[in-house]
């Protein structure tokens, strides 16, 4: 099992590389924006830790760790959004792009 | 086993992307190398074809393991030398007209 | 203490693998190191099979030793006996390869072995795992139809035949995954996986460059003429023509009347003067009609601040093309139309003509096919060997030029 989730740790790693390889300057602070929103997909671990039957300390943490969570994910898109917007008529020209 | 279902999915799936992603601009004159290359990585199940070979204790699984594990040698072993001739011709640039 | 090892062995060893794998197949994407990228592949597998070696070290190696005594020696027929290049071919046949044995494994697991003996931890079971292996066949069966067809069916030896081994590899790929998820295999399933989309990939792309489907292209279907009434005819962008230069020795650039229309010629030299920063070789070629007037050329690449020692009336041009990695042809038509020099019926024949096509690779920039002044089709564009890059010559060639920049600053 351990040989799996390693294993997609290291592809997920190389497809994170080529997704964002090559993205225009002006798309990376809205790209990083978005990817700081999506990095609270903790928040599926928190549901589950504060969703389960245990004690009272633990479900707090959890309770805790999704709100914090789901703050990161509205918050983040929310931010991207906005960025977004100042780029008037449908995004940027990329300037020198892909290669 | 549905658990294993699941992260193979997952995993095939990163896998998918990775090779849309990994080839990408290719020159017109590195196509056929490349795609020798490919088909002789997919040879990949010579892996799982030796222990076949290995476990097996039936006239009909020892035919079948060998075969495979001859094919998939074969393919193996004649892509990688099919690619590296074709790139030692070119050495670098346009090789034998394809 | 040997079991210990053993556990952490093989997870290192299995990703290691992939690793290879990955880098191994991008690398082969570049020309420049293509060569590593080949070496890479085959030290994947090494590392693949010392994995399974070590996982599989309780089991009986005889028949395995057989198998693979065999298939290496077919291999080693197989690769070195064809001519490469050769039109028809075992080429595509052996992208099935893979497949084939993925679908013999498969049935081997239906009928022929009792407990799978190793990595039994994510194997499927049951129906999905018939599924699977199902599959597996399927997958490989088609592997080897698209094999031999591309091989040795109608379209075979074309200029693309890379497609039907792109597919057939690709088929191949998803064999061996489906086989490794069934199975419970991580390097299998991932490197099946791999393949299966990079070989789809890379169809596509030689479909986009011949502008056919890959599956028109193996089944010899499709488009088979445009309306200027040429076939085959291969496409490409400025940044592959940047890549191919980028590894010449020696260019010779052949300037046309489209030259002088987008008024390209210092993006030419630019281009030109890149190559010779890393050490190429490059001349001009001027054929005593390019352009409007005798000596057009000359002075637009005058104007460029090209070295008129560079330059090279029309014979000499030829005996440079000779031994030329490759000829960079920038809006001309007529004067390389090889129908000067085999096609006695023909408007242009016996003109002076510059026989581009003994460059090793060929890349004209032109607008479109429209013919040139002397209204014949040329033949050259259809060659194997040569390479259409469509657009304004201008703008292709500082595209060219900021490829040739970019990759030069990658590689310092």
């Amino acid at each position: 099992m351990i040989l799996w989730t390693v294993m997609m740790f290291v592809l997920a790693g190389f497809v994170g590389h080529h997704v964002i390889h090559g993205v225009p300057t002006l798309l990376h602070t809205p790209l990083m924006s978005a990817t700081n929103a999506i990095s609270a997909i903790s928040v599926v671990g928190a549901i589950v830790v504060a969703g389960s039957e245990y004690e009272t300390v633990r479900t707090i943490l959890g309770v805790t760790a999704v709100a914090a969570a789901m703050c990161n994910v509205v918050g983040g898109f929310l931010i991207t959004e906005r960025m977004l917007k100042m780029f008037k008529g449908g995004g940027p020209g990329p300037k020198g792009g892909r290669g | 086993m549905t658990g294993g279902l699941i992260v193979s999915l997952y995993l095939c799936t990163l896998a998918f992307f990775l090779g849309l992603d990994v080839i990408r601009k290719v020159p017109p004159t590195l196509y056929g190398t490349l795609a020798t290359g490919m088909g002789a990585a997919a040879a990949i199940s010579l892996a799982v074809a030796l222990p076949a070979a290995g476990a097996t204790n039936t006239a009909a699984g020892a035919v079948l393991s060998v075969s495979a594990i001859a094919v998939a040698s074969a393919g193996v072993v004649g892509g990688l030398v099919r690619s590296k001739r074709a790139l030692r011709d070119r050495d670098g640039n346009g090789g034998e007209k394809q | 203490m040997t079991s210990l090892l053993r556990t952490f062995a093989i997870p290192v060893l299995d990703i290691a693998s992939a690793v290879l794998f990955i880098m191994g197949l991008k690398l082969m994407g570049r020309a420049r190191s293509a060569r590593r990228g080949a070496t890479l592949l085959g030290l994947g597998f090494v590392v693949a099979l010392v994995g399974t070696a070590v996982e599989a070290a309780d089991l009986d190696p005889k028949l395995a030793l057989a198998g693979l005594a065999l298939g290496i020696g077919i291999g080693l027929l197989a690769g070195y006996g064809a001519k490469i290049g050769s039109s028809v071919g075992w080429g595509p046949a052996l992208a099935a390869a893979g497949g084939v044995a993925a679908a013999l494994v498969a049935l081997a697991a239906f009928f022929g072995v009792e407990a799978w003996p190793i990595g039994g931890a994510l194997a499927l079971q049951g129906g999905l795992r018939g599924a699977a292996l199902g599959l597996a066949v399927v997958s490989g069966a088609a592997a080897l139809g698209l094999g031999l067809f591309a091989g040795f069916g109608p379209a075979a030896g074309g200029s693309g035949q890379p497609a039907g081994t792109a597919l057939a590899a690709s088929a191949s790929g998803l064999a061996s995954a489906m086989l490794g998820v069934a199975l419970g295999n991580p390097i299998v399933a991932t490197v099946g996986a791999l393949v299966a989309t990079a070989g789809f990939s890379l169809a596509a792309i030689v479909g986009k460059a011949l502008g056919r489907a890959p599956l028109d292209i193996v089944g010899g279907t499709g488009r088979k003429g445009d309306g200027d009434g040429y076939a085959n005819v291969k496409a490409c962008g400025p940044e592959e023509t940047a890549m191919v230069l980028e590894t010449a020795r020696k260019v010779v650039m052949v300037p046309g009347y489209g030259m002088a229309v987008a008024q390209a010629q210092h993006a030419l030299a630019d281009v030109a003067k890149l190559l010779r920063s890393r050490g190429a070789d490059v001349v001009y070629a001027i054929h005593p009609a390019a352009g409007l007037i005798p000596g057009h050329m000359n002075i637009l690449l005058d104007e460029a601040k090209v070295d008129p020692a560079d330059l090279r009336a029309w014979e000499a041009a030829n005996q440079e093309l000779a031994d030329a990695d490759v000829a960079l042809v920038v809006g001309a038509n007529d004067i390389v139309n090889p129908a000067a020099k085999d096609d006695p019926q023909s408007a242009v024949f016996g003109m002076p003509f510059l026989d581009v096509g003994r460059a090793r690779t060929v890349f004209v920039v032109k607008r479109s096919l429209r013919p040139g002044a002397a209204a014949v089709k040329n033949q050259l564009f259809e060659r194997a060997n040569t390479n259409m890059v469509f657009g304004d010559a201008k703008k292709v060639l500082q595209a060219i030029g900021l490829e040739l920049k970019t990759q030069m600053k990658a590689a310092a």
